[in-house]
């Protein structure tokens, strides 16, 4: 074998993860897509809108995203709702009432603006599929912010914590995102969300929930 | 669980890992290159009763992550920080300390003559790179000599065994 060849066994190796994910991951996350990622009629239009339904949550000046998103335009058009946001990851997240599945919502991963110094901090929006009814959000959003670049947009007086403790009453909310699975404690879930190794569940990180958006 | 999804399931367990190194030796980034095999498995799963008659299944799901990852590449420039650092580093060790230049050079080629010399690294005919990475001939060529220029002054042997 040649030396070069040697590199690129060594390269691939170096690339080669230990674990694999279980298989139904896989047929859940296509299951999902199914529901509501790929949901666009004949004429490739979205049939199922997005509504973001943070924004009439968290901003104190009451400012409202506009509008519906149309899926078939995303992963660009969610980003594109929030000036100097710029979108890392999309995913769906499935929601319960009173224990039982309710429905799906999206969720949106977004990197923070520079204008507000904010570019190191991620912003997980949620939203919910099909119109608002009643104003009061199924779910939250929260915000990782390892640097406190942006302490005023996070609630609660603790920020970013790593490495954080699971509650006992945390459990998994379904949203994953690559290998980290979004993790809700019914108790504390206003105020945090736990981003937690799916492989073995260790390098819990605890994020803060979103008090607004940098406008 | 019917026989379809085990041949499917066994392909999964069998090839997963094997495809995210490549993919990631091509890209850089292990969970990028998890997500692009994720994805592509998943698109296989829509088309397994077909796809399982050819006589490479894993060379299609090769060819339709290395597609992702491309698609990904132009849409996302900036990577999912927390998620990169969720994930556990690579285990693997690293290659010989003699080899980093070597190793380095790899790093530094641009994203399209890596993969050409990943694949070829394989053992692929130039045909089949051209096919599996959506190219003509004469770009794969081309790239491959690109890189041997880049790679030949760190090469004790001939850069042309590759």
């Amino acid at each position: 074998m040649s030396e070069l060849q040697d590199a690129i066994q060594d390269r691939i190796a170096s690339f080669t993860p230990d674990l694999v994910p279980p298989f139904a991951g896989l047929q859940e996350r296509r299951r999902q897509r199914r529901l509501i990622r790929w949901s666009a009629s004949a004429a490739g239009v979205a049939a199922v809108a997005v509504v973001i339904t943070l924004i009439a949550l968290a901003l104190p000046g009451g400012t409202k995203a506009e509008g519906p998103v149309r899926l078939g335009q995303q992963p660009a058009t969610l980003a594109g709702q929030f000036d100097g946001y710029v979108e890392s990851s999309q995913d769906t997240w499935p929601t319960e009432t009173n224990g039982r599945p309710s429905g799906k919502d999206g969720a949106a991963l977004l990197r923070g603006p520079e204008h507000c110094s904010a570019e190191r901090t991620l912003w997980l929006l949620p939203a919910q599929e099909g119109p608002l009814t009643d104003g009061s959000p199924r779910v939250v959003g929260y915000l990782r912010d390892p640097g406190a670049q942006a302490p005023n947009f996070a609630k609660g007086e603790e920020p970013f914590v790593s490495p954080a403790v699971l509650p006992a009453d945390a459990r998994s909310s379904g949203l994953t995102i690559g290998f980290a699975e979004l993790w809700i404690s019914q108790t504390d879930r206003l105020l945090y969300a736990y981003l937690v190794n799916s492989r073995d569940h260790s390098d819990v990180e605890r994020w803060p929930a979103l008090a607004g958006l940098c406008a | 669980v019917t026989a379809t999804d085990q041949g499917l399931e066994e392909l999964y367990a069998g090839s997963y890992a094997r495809l995210v190194g490549i993919v990631g030796a091509v890209g850089g980034d292990r969970q990028e290159a998890e997500e692009a095999v994720q994805e592509a498995f998943i698109r296989l799963m829509g088309r397994w009763s077909s796809v399982s008659t050819y006589d490479d299944p894993e060379a299609w799901v090769r060819k339709v992550a290395l597609g992702k990852l491309s698609d990904r590449k132009r849409k996302t420039r900036n990577g999912l920080r927390a998620v990169e650092r969720l994930d556990a580093a690579p285990t693997t060790p690293g290659p010989d300390p003699t080899a980093i230049d070597l190793a380095q050079a790899l790093e530094t080629l641009p994203r399209e003559q890596r993969a050409v010399v990943v694949l070829r690294g394989l053992g692929l005919e130039l045909l089949a790179i051209a096919d599996e990475l959506d190219v003509p001939l004469g770009t794969v060529k081309s790239r491959l000599n690109r890189a041997r220029s880049a790679l030949t002054p760190l090469l004790r042997e001939d850069p042309a065994d590759v």
